[in-house]
């Protein structure tokens, strides 16, 4: 019943911002959405596998490169370089993550910092994505609603409303795989390299090779996010898809959600990304703007939810406060 | 607080600080003038045919003495035997009547003072702005990592093969990959030694 209530609300949410002309806050559900997609990927590896990637933008910036070169050079339809984007994602991830497993918890979180860092200088500098320059997305104009949605073109007015169902339709086919998967043999194998890996090892899971699969679902994740990113921004900088908020933002968004569980990112995202867009619409261009208020309640809501709430909002009693908002008993004795 | 949350609350503190700065001193570039290091700025030693700035000798040999200093405290005295064994088993370390809560607060202070003394070291030589630390920071997650958890020796050592890194290949790459380079030493290193030089974890 919830989730029907949520997927209605999800659909029809730009709709009132639509009569009212405020097209913004359809590109904030829009990074919202993007963000959630995102951070359930990062949390297929960093909540239930337990390996921490400290920059996953890498393969949102190899997803991005992909599909503007198929798209520029190949004239590639969007989805297709989706698709391809995709696929190069997971090849390059496969082939970085596979010696990189030999490394255990902490240093296996440093080399994904290192590799990000690695990737930076080559990104400003390699003339196949035109350094930092560069590579601009060809886009026509005009066409229909449905046109957009299949060729992910919305030129003028119409963006905000066409990348946001593009971005929900994302999203769910990310949401319903990671649920999928969470299910199934591998989400198993996942959660015991995460929480044992000698004991998993011993058992004869091959935790190296379930490290790299669960690195490379991300990867497959964050490659489309890229694309979906590339194709809304029409053009692709290193120093865009390489920032450090697409490292931090889906980890922050699981975290705060709950780490491990499927709707934490989702749950993390709602809550974190529009903090930072009310903070820049409210404040605009007074005197505390630009001043990074958004970020320090970042902070603060992190380091909160850290003391208080290790493992999410999530695992705040909902079932109990709903039970006993309705009259009734709550169904554990634990309130 | 599990280690997991303590990693996610210090990047939650990363940002509540940094912004922090940034809002009460804006994000300008500052210098600093009159110091002692900066006064000595242009002085240069000679050893042997090479020539070595007195400033950043002054500064290199500061760090030098605090890396002895805590060496010296880390393995030479029963406080730092005791943060050892908390960090090799906290129950166990418990069980001999070891509070581990307080071991966790002295390596975190001391950890966040001896930084404290590299920024100020440093800020002689380079510019002051809110986002100066992130590059020292993760070029020290790798310098760490490099050398081993847990071993102070191998810190050190990884620092200096880092440094020497860094300067040889900004000879002969292009600069914007120096920093490049450390970090797929570090891997390529990694691939062959999992646990750093000196690693104890």
């Amino acid at each position: 019943m919830v989730w029907a209530v949520a997927a209605l609300v999800a659909l029809l949410y730009p709709v009132p911002f639509e009569r009212s002309g405020q097209i913004y806050y359809e590109t904030v559900g829009f990074l919202v959405l993007l963000n959630a997609m995102l951070g359930i990927g990062w949390n297929i590896i960093g909540g239930w596998a337990g390996q921490f990637d400290f920059g996953p933008s890498i393969f949102f910036a190899i997803g991005a490169y992909t599909a503007a070169l198929l798209s520029i050079h190949w004239g590639f339809n969007a989805w297709l370089a989706l698709l391809g984007a995709v696929a190069v994602s997971v090849v390059i991830c496969a082939a970085l993550t596979y010696p990189v497993t030999r490394l255990r918890g902490h240093y296996f979180a440093i080399a994904t910092v290192a590799m990000w860092m690695i990737a930076q200088p080559i990104g400003a500098t390699w003339p196949l994505i035109n350094g930092s320059q560069g590579l601009f997305i060809p886009v026509a104009a005009g066409g229909s609603f449905v046109h957009g949605m299949l060729t992910m073109e919305f030129p003028g007015r119409g963006k905000g409303l066409g990348f946001y169902y593009l971005a929900l339709l994302l999203f769910a086919v990310t949401l319903l795989g990671a649920r999928a998967v969470e299910a199934s043999k591998w989400g198993f194998y996942f959660r015991a390299v995460r929480d044992d890996q000698d004991g998993a090892e011993a058992i004869g899971i091959d935790s190296r090779l379930y490290k790299v699969i669960a690195r490379c679902l991300m990867a497959a994740i964050f490659a489309a996010g890229g694309t979906l990113y590339g194709f809304w921004a029409l053009a692709v900088f290193p120093d865009q898809v390489l920032e450090v908020n697409w490292n931090i933002l889906p980890m922050m968004a699981a975290v705060v959600g709950g780490l491990g569980r499927l709707w934490g990112p989702v749950l993390g995202a709602i809550v974190l990304i529009p903090i930072s867009q009310l903070m820049t619409a409210t404040l605009g261009s007074g005197p505390l703007a630009g001043r990074g208020i958004d970020l320090i309640i970042y902070g603060a809501v992190i380091m909160l939810i850290a003391g208080w709430r290790p493992n999410g909002l999530l695992s705040l009693p909902w079932a109990a406060w709903a039970a006993r908002f309705r009259g009734r008993a709550p169904a554990s004795v634990k309130g | 607080m599990s280690r997991r949350a303590l990693i996610f609350a210090t990047v939650g503190l990363f940002f509540f600080i940094q912004n922090g700065v940034v809002a009460l001193f804006t994000s300008d570039y500052r210098f600093i003038e009159g110091s002692l290091l900066t006064r000595l700025s242009g002085a240069n030693l000679s050893l042997g045919g090479v020539r070595i700035g007195v400033p950043l000798l002054v500064g290199g040999l500061i760090a030098l003495g605090l890396f002895f200093l805590l060496y010296l405290l880390i393995d030479r005295t029963d406080f730092g035997l005791a943060m050892q064994a908390t960090a090799e088993d906290r129950d166990a370390a418990m069980l001999v009547g070891i509070r581990p809560q307080r071991m966790y607060a002295v390596a975190w202070g001391l950890g966040t003072a001896l930084v404290a003394v590299a920024g100020v070291i440093l800020a002689n030589f380079f510019s002051v702005y809110p986002q100066a630390g992130l590059s020292f920071t993760v070029l020290a997650y790798a310098i760490v990592a490099l050398g081993g958890f847990g071993s102070v020796l191998g810190t050190l050592l990884a620092a200096l093969l880092v440094g020497v890194v860094q300067s040889v290949t900004a000879a002969y790459l292009p600069p914007a990959f120096k920093d490049a380079f450390v970090f797929g030493s570090y891997i390529l290193i990694g691939l062959f030694r999992p646990q750093g030089l000196f690693g104890r974890f």
